[in-house]
């Protein structure tokens, strides 16, 4: 299955969904981040898709856009094929439903997401820091991130 | 040489007395040597320095010929060789590791992150620049990661502030094995030298030599 049939499959399967392809990534589809839960439910479990395997959940940020677009990478290895998941969320308090009810292997992945970006994964069972030590304030990884440790190399 | 020989060399008095082999040596001498080569090594990597500090304690270049072994207690170790990038994070338990240790206790800073905090010391939130923010440092080693030469030459120079350290008194200035212990061998020429890979001659099952 690729990309495209992945897009015709889950519009047809979820009529609301609109998702559509991703301009830069040849293998990645954009979607809504309300209706994100749902389509991971439904691309876990259809017979054609089978995306049993979650690879990683990382994040860009786009001060310029104002958004912050995570990037879900899945695969499925019954059927071998590999799909990217894209969502854009508002910078200021980003906040999106977990899918580590759907696959055990987004707990820490998420929690390094919102780590190091900020963005608070809603119903995640144990939503800490996990690579800055507990009561780091800020987000490291966010463009416009500044620490009193930080020495800017010169030009 | 035999041992009147060994101690002759250093400033000891050692005499051997007629009718007897009583050899009179200050038992500070005893002691400093003893300590200098029974430098037991926390066994702490942090980071890829920690691959060379592995590559220093393995045969090649053998770190027990100095007395040294690593130990995986603070509480049994006289030495502790920072081998990579301590980080924010680690810097507390750095710290309280050291505290554990019982003196006469050394440091040893091995590279540029434990150093100064080497490559990460721009352009870096996490990285502590420097692991003598936290805790005082005898030595410290250039490179990255540094040469096996460079880390036994640290640990020769660890065993020279050790002959000359007392219980209680202030130490000596930190001791910078600076980039020219990379490059050459040289400063080791009292060691016996790794033996070359030239000499190996690798032979098949049946004993002949391999083409």
């Amino acid at each position: 299955m690729n990309r495209d049939e992945f897009i015709k499959a889950a519009n047809q399967a979820m009529p609301d969904l609109h998702a559509k392809a991703d301009t830069a990534n040849p293998d990645a589809i954009v979607v809504n981040s309300a209706d994100l839960h749902g389509l991971c439910l439904w691309m876990r479990d259809d017979p054609a898709a089978q995306l049993t395997y979650f690879e990683f959940v990382t994040a860009q940020d786009w001060p310029d856009r104002d958004e912050i677009v995570l990037v879900y990478s899945l695969y499925s290895h019954p059927l071998g094929h590999r799909l990217m998941v894209k969502t854009a969320l508002p910078r200021r308090d980003p906040q999106i439903e977990t899918v580590s009810d759907i696959w055990e292997g987004a707990n820490w992945s998420e929690r390094e997401v919102y780590d190091l970006f900020g963005v608070t994964f809603s119903r995640h069972p144990d939503l800490r820091r996990i690579m800055m030590f507990d009561g780091w304030e800020g987000y490291p990884l966010r463009k416009d991130y500044t620490h009193p440790n930080l020495i800017h190399r010169p030009e | 040489m035999g041992l009147m020989g060994l101690l002759n060399k250093g400033s000891v008095y050692a005499e051997r007395l007629p009718g007897a082999s009583i050899v009179m040596a200050p038992v500070n001498w005893g002691i400093d040597n003893a300590q200098a080569y029974s430098m037991w090594y926390m066994l702490f990597g942090l980071a890829c320095c920690a691959i060379e500090l592995m590559a220093t304690g393995s045969s090649r270049y053998d770190f027990d010929r100095l007395g040294m072994f690593y130990r995986a207690s603070p509480r049994q170790s006289d030495v502790m060789l920072i081998a990579g990038t301590v980080t924010l994070k680690m810097a507390p338990r750095v710290k309280m590791l050291y505290e554990q240790m019982s003196e006469p206790r050394f440091v040893v800073a091995m590279g540029g992150c434990a150093s100064n905090g080497g490559p990460f010391y721009y352009d870096s939130y996490s990285v502590l620049k420097g692991v003598d923010k936290i805790i005082p440092v005898d030595v410290y080693i250039a490179g990255c990661p540094p040469r096996p030469e460079a880390l036994l030459q640290g640990c020769l120079a660890v065993q020279k502030k050790v002959r000359t350290y007392k219980l209680g008194q202030p130490r000596g200035a930190a001791i910078r094995i600076g980039q020219e212990a990379n490059a050459s061998r040289l400063a080791l020429d009292n060691l016996v030298p790794p033996r070359a890979f030239d000499d190996l001659q690798i032979l098949d099952i049946r004993g002949q030599k391999h083409e």
